[in-house]
């Protein structure tokens, strides 16, 4: 990825609606697969999509052309879907920000529980689904380093200019994202296997 | 790959991994070398957690989000630029159209008139009901007042100077014989202080020195300003050409209407030695005595505004002095002017711009002018 060409840039800032769509077509597919899992459902990920392009759009005269387009944009829709989790934090009684600390150093070896740290993973077809509801059981700090890591391909160095973290924090929170990721999976797993238990003490009653 | 993503350098030796090997590990393409590094993990518990991990991570990355919707693009520039997009425009523009100039709805829109909109509000509603109610009262104690003075001022000319008036002149003469006597154009002021203020021994009421003595006692009921004038007719002039709006840097002084012979009294200023005007037809010389009044002046309390006041009053051809009385004498609100009391003179000069609002004081200014 590299600077955009200074003439569409600058008729780009000039308001020009074709300069400005040659610098956005080439972002849409990464803007929308960035909300679409930073937010799950597929409407509210329209939604944002087009409010970071617009936030984008009219911001345009701060781009200064130094970085990629393509991180400058990230990073403003990054800010757009963390703001969007704050607010529904907010509608829903908690407290804005972090649910917790995103970079307080977990157990690398899970949850204590017996049978927790069997490395149970989702299986079969919904297995992606799976995923994705862990995804939104993790808090939105934890979710967006794992979205620009394992979902756009980022490297360390553009996480860091994206959510304007250093390095080091950027792969420490990386790690405990993979963590928190884990266990909302093995926790998911365990109340599909209680739900199951029940189900089959419901099913059968001789037994 | 570089050497920090190469897990099986980073291998675990007897002791579990840091999470940056774990993280490198996860993320390496090379199974081989990620399950080596697993089984070096001394912890299976750990082990199968990193394998699990590394399972997670490739589930995300192969999950598919969908296409962007189709005018998303489109959708975002028409909100960022406006509805009206220029494409738009231009084929309106191109469009044939009978109307010439832009279109103008027939329906008149309806404005309320300022006033009642005002009037919606309830605390403007209130401040101009009390502002009302002032400019009422104001309106009555300034009628009240001068109604006062007019039944007071005829009979004064009978009771009081005249009847001290030496040398057997009838009440009322003293304005007449000025009239039939020139040369009371002569007199003038500096000829006349010398006979007429100059009295402290029959006067408890000391003169001040200039305006920085006077300017302390402002305020204090204590503060007279004493002029002369040596023509009845021009000291009205003067005083109604000066009423009539504020004088002096930053308005800083304004003579107001003339106060109540009470306030005049309890002044006790001795009344001047009248002078001997000399006959122009060779008759006997004639004792002109001189009229009395007394105006409320409203003053900045500062001394630049007394010396505004003195220099205006000086600039008409009077003598000025100031007095300060042994007691405070008894003024209405108006004359006192302790910006506490709300009187006509304030509820006028809320017409001007709130920076011209100021505390000012109010001074009488007694003058003893020869009749014309």
């Amino acid at each position: 990825m590299s600077a955009p060409d200074p003439d569409i840039l600058a008729r780009a800032k000039a308001g020009d609606r074709a300069a400005l769509g040659a610098l956005i077509a080439p972002e849409l597919g990464r803007v929308y697969a960035t909300c679409r899992r930073m937010v799950g459902n597929p409407d509210d990920a329209a939604e944002l999509a087009q409010d970071a392009l617009v936030r984008a759009i009219r911001g345009i005269g701060s781009y200064d052309g130094r970085s990629a387009f393509s991180t400058w944009l990230t990073r403003v829709t990054m800010n757009t879907c963390l703001s969007w989790h704050r607010a529904r934090g907010r509608r829903a009684g908690k407290l804005p920000g972090p649910i917790e600390n995103p970079d307080v150093f977990p157990d690398p070896r899970g949850p204590a529980e017996p049978g927790a740290a069997s490395g149970v993973q989702a299986g079969g077809g919904d297995r992606a689904l799976r995923v994705e509801a862990a995804l939104d059981r993790i808090n939105p700090e934890h979710r967006a380093v794992l979205v620009l890591r394992d979902v756009r391909g980022l490297d360390y160095d553009a996480i860091g200019a994206a959510l304007d973290l250093p390095l080091g924090t950027v792969k420490s929170r990386l790690f405990r994202a993979r963590a928190a990721m884990r266990d909302a999976l093995e926790s998911m797993e365990r109340e599909s296997g209680a739900g199951r238990d029940a189900g089959h003490d419901d099913g059968d009653p001789d037994a | 790959m570089s050497r920090s993503e190469h897990p099986t350098e980073h291998g675990p030796s007897g002791r579990d991994p840091g999470e940056s090997a774990i993280l490198d590990a996860i993320e390496t393409p090379d199974d081989g070398a990620f399950e080596a590094f697993c089984a070096a993990i001394p912890d299976e518990r750990l082990a199968a957690r990193v394998r699990a991990m590394r399972g997670d991570r490739a589930t995300l990355v192969a999950a598919d989000p969908g296409p962007a919707p189709e005018g998303l693009g489109d959708w975002a520039l028409d909100d960022a630029m406006g509805a009206l997009d220029p494409d738009a425009l231009a084929a309106l523009e191109a469009t044939p159209s009978s109307i010439d100039g832009p279109p103008v709805s027939a329906i008149q829109p309806y404005r309320e008139p300022v006033l009642a909109r005002l009037w919606r509000y309830r605390g403007v509603a209130g401040v101009a009901a009390a502002a009302a109610l002032v400019v009422v009262a104001g309106i009555g104690i300034n009628t009240g007042v001068n109604t006062l003075r007019a039944r007071r001022a005829s009979p004064a000319p009978t009771a009081e100077p005249i009847a001290e008036a030496p040398g057997g002149d009838v009440p009322g003469a003293s304005i007449e014989i000025a009239a039939e006597t020139p040369a009371v154009a002569a007199e003038t002021p500096e000829s006349w202080t010398g006979s007429g203020l100059s009295e402290p021994e029959a006067w408890d009421a000391v003169a001040l020195a200039d305006v920085f003595e006077a300017a302390p006692h402002l305020g204090s009921g204590r503060l007279i300003v004493c002029v002369r004038s040596g023509s009845a007719s021009g000291t009205r002039t003067v005083l109604e050409r000066l009423s009539s709006q504020r004088i002096g840097p930053d308005h800083s002084f304004r003579v107001g209407d003339p106060v109540g012979a009470g306030t005049l009294a309890s002044i006790g200023m001795p009344r001047a030695e009248p002078p001997v005007i000399a006959s122009a037809s060779g008759g006997p010389d004639r004792v002109v005595v001189p009229e009395r009044g007394a105006w409320g002046a409203r003053v900045r309390p500062t001394a630049s505004a007394l010396a505004a006041l003195r220099k205006s009053l000086e600039d008409a051809g009077m003598a000025v002095e100031f007095r300060l009385l042994a007691e405070p004498i008894e003024v209405s609100a108006l004359d006192r002017g302790d910006g506490e009391s709300v009187t006509p003179d304030s509820v006028l000069w809320w017409s001007t711009p709130p920076s011209s609002w100021d505390r000012t004081v109010g001074v009488p200014v007694v003058i003893d002018s020869l009749p014309d």
